[in-house]
Parts: C-alpha cells; structure tokens; sequence
C-alpha cells in the first residue's frame, strides 16, 4: 500500500534531533515507495531551512542533507513565512519587504503559510510529526 | 463550565463530531512562543474549513488564566486569541479536568469566562483523539 | 482501528508517558525513538503496558550504548518505522 505522507518538523537542528529523524524517515519513505506531499518546517524547526550555516568539516551537514533530498526527488519544502521571520530565516522578498539587509533562505525552499500545513493535512493519509 | 471536576458535563455533545485536527496545547505560556503558535494554527486551519478542535491539558492549562496581563512582558494577549477562535470556525475547546484539579485551578474562580470549554476526563479525551485524523502537540 | 504511537521522550518526563498510557490501545504498537529508547533499560516497561508491541528505533539505541540483552522490545530501522506507519490506521507522536 502506497501512502502519500505530510513530515512536520518542531525541533531545530541542534537544540533536538526532530530535524535528523525527520530526515530519516523521509529518505525511508521514498525509498519504500511511499509518496512525501510535503515537508512543512514550523517552530524552531524553520532554522533547518538556511542556507548561511556552516557546521565544522567534520560533523555531518543536517542543512545540506535536506537541500539535497529535495532536489534530488523534487520535493515540495514549506517553511511557515510567519515563524521563519521571527527567527531571523528570509527570502530574499521578505528581506527587501521588512528592509532588511540580507536573505538567508536555502534553495529548494519556499516561505509561506500555516495553509500550507493545513492543506497538506487534509490530502495526506499521515502526518508525521517530528517534535522537540 | 461545570464546578464538579471530575464529571463530563455535556459528553455527547463534546465529542459527537470527527475532527480534521486536534491540537494539544500541553506548555504553559509565554515562557515560549508555543502557545501562540498553536493558536495561530488553530486560527489557520478554522479559516481553512477545517474540524479543529483544541486540548488544554498538563500545563497547558495555564494558557487559560482569567487574570492574564501579558503586556507586563510585551506580549501579545492569549484570551484575544482564544475568543477569536469561535469567530475563525473553531469547533471544541477541551479542557484535561484532571490537570485543573492537579494545579488547585477552579473553573469559575480561574479559567476565561465567556468561553465554552468542555470539561473532560481521560475516557472523553482517549474519544477526541480517536475521532481526530491528526494531532499535533505543542 | 490500531494506532502507532511515537513517544521521543526519556523516562524522565513522566507526564508525557502518563498521557501516552491513557491513550493507547491493546493492539496498538509503541515505537521509542530519540531519548525515549532508554525506556528498554527499564525492565518494567513491558509490565506497564501488556498486549502492546513496542519498537526501538535501532540507530537511536546503538548510538546510546543502550544494553539490549534480554529485552522485550524488538529493534526497529527507520523503513520499519515507515512499515509501521503503513501497517497502522493512524499515528500518533508524543514528544
């Protein structure tokens, strides 16, 4: 039986290990077979989705192993616009509107909002949440 | 709500309907932004039409405090949030009657009036997450 | 209706296990990941929840130094997880 899931990740990725499991799980999930609607990052999860980290060379890159998973499958990231710009994650269009002097947002990700969350709820057969 | 703690009051009516989403509200407030965060999706899944329904439980409950002055700490007022949640399509708002008992709160002595909480115990509540397709804790 | 239940969380925070117990099922199936597999070096896990298969996420028990000698609770990897997830009607995660 094939499902189509929806992955919520809570936790940053470093304060817990929400960001990782969720990572697990979803690369699991695909290779069963198993169709990802969309991976919507909310709370202190948004901190998965910059692009202006640099863990040392040799600890594993949690930001880069995401990027990559979605490029590689063409996945549908959300990160919630609302809660990312509380914690300092922007597009380079939310950069310009609250005028600030940088974007930070990581590629593959787009900013938008709780709907996102909603919407992917009521068309898939699981969410997964991964929390703090 | 009713005074006797440990009694459902309306059991029928209280978890008759299938919700879309149940949200779990388990921390106490403005420690952490998670009680706003909960409530804004709450707000955002009732504008979607969605069956939302809310659990105040554990500390949780404490986002329910009559006497709330959060301006004293530049924040944004919780109860705002909660009476706007009827307006936004919010179908239940639960209360764990157990973790009012714990924490020495009375409903009519503590808790927001004006509002409808149903007062449940543990049997009402393992109801609600049966008849809930997705639960979301914050 | 049967229920995977997640539960993330060390044996420490008893509420969160106190919510969990007053909602699963005989028939359901626990899943300990995170700091929650700790939990199988408590022998009395399986004393406090009968008739429920429980899992332990491998990698998060290895990763632990978890003994797992004489343990009730079988070993899970991330695609049994997902098997889990397929096997159940719904899902619960407690963290």
């Amino acid at each position: 039986m094939t499902l189509k899931l929806s992955i919520l990740v809570l936790g940053s990725p470093y304060n817990s290990q929400a960001a990782y499991s969720a990572l697990r799980y979803t690369q699991a999930a695909i290779s069963l077979g198993h169709e990802v609607y969309r991976v919507f990052f909310y709370q202190d999860g948004v901190h998965t989705s910059t692009r202006l980290s640099a863990p040392p060379q040799d600890e594993f890159n949690i930001y880069e192993a995401w990027q990559s998973l979605q490029k590689e499958h063409s996945l549908d990231f959300v990160t919630c616009i609302a809660a990312a710009a509380r914690r300092g994650v922007l597009n380079d269009t939310e950069s310009k509107r609250h005028n600030l002097p940088a974007a930070n947002l990581a590629e593959g990700f787009d900013l938008s909002g709780l709907g996102q969350l909603v919407e992917a709820n009521s068309v898939s057969d699981r969410l997964v949440t991964f929390g703090a | 709500m009713t005074i006797e703690l440990d009694e459902i009051s309306n059991e029928d009516t209280a978890i008759e309907s299938k919700f879309d989403l149940l949200i779990v509200l388990q921390q106490a407030p403005y420690s952490s932004a998670s009680a706003n965060e909960a409530l804004d999706l709450a707000l955002a899944a009732g504008t979607f039409e969605q069956k939302v329904a809310l659990l105040f439980i554990e500390d949780g409950v404490y986002q329910l405090m009559s006497e709330q002055a959060p301006d004293a700490l530049q924040q944004k007022s919780l109860e705002k949030m909660i009476n706007a949640l009827s307006f936004y399509g919010v179908s239940m708002l639960a209360v764990e009657s157990h973790s009012l008992f714990e924490r020495d709160l009375h409903p009519e002595k503590h808790i927001i009036q004006g509002v409808h909480f149903e007062l449940l115990n543990t049997k009402s509540i393992q109801d609600l997450y049966d008849r809930s397709k997705t639960i979301i804790r914050f | 209706m049967t229920t995977l239940h997640t539960l993330n969380r060390s044996p420490a925070d008893t509420q969160l296990f106190k919510q969990l117990l007053s909602t699963i099922r005989v028939g359901d199936t626990l899943l300990l990941l995170e700091d929650a597999v700790y939990y199988c070096i408590k022998n009395n896990l399986n004393r406090t929840i009968q008739d429920i298969e429980v899992f332990a996420l491998k990698d998060d028990v290895h990763a632990r130094g978890i003994p797992f000698e004489g343990s009730d609770v079988k070993l899970a990897s991330y695609e049994e997880y997902v098997r889990l997830t397929e096997r159940t009607d719904k899902l619960i995660n407690w963290y």
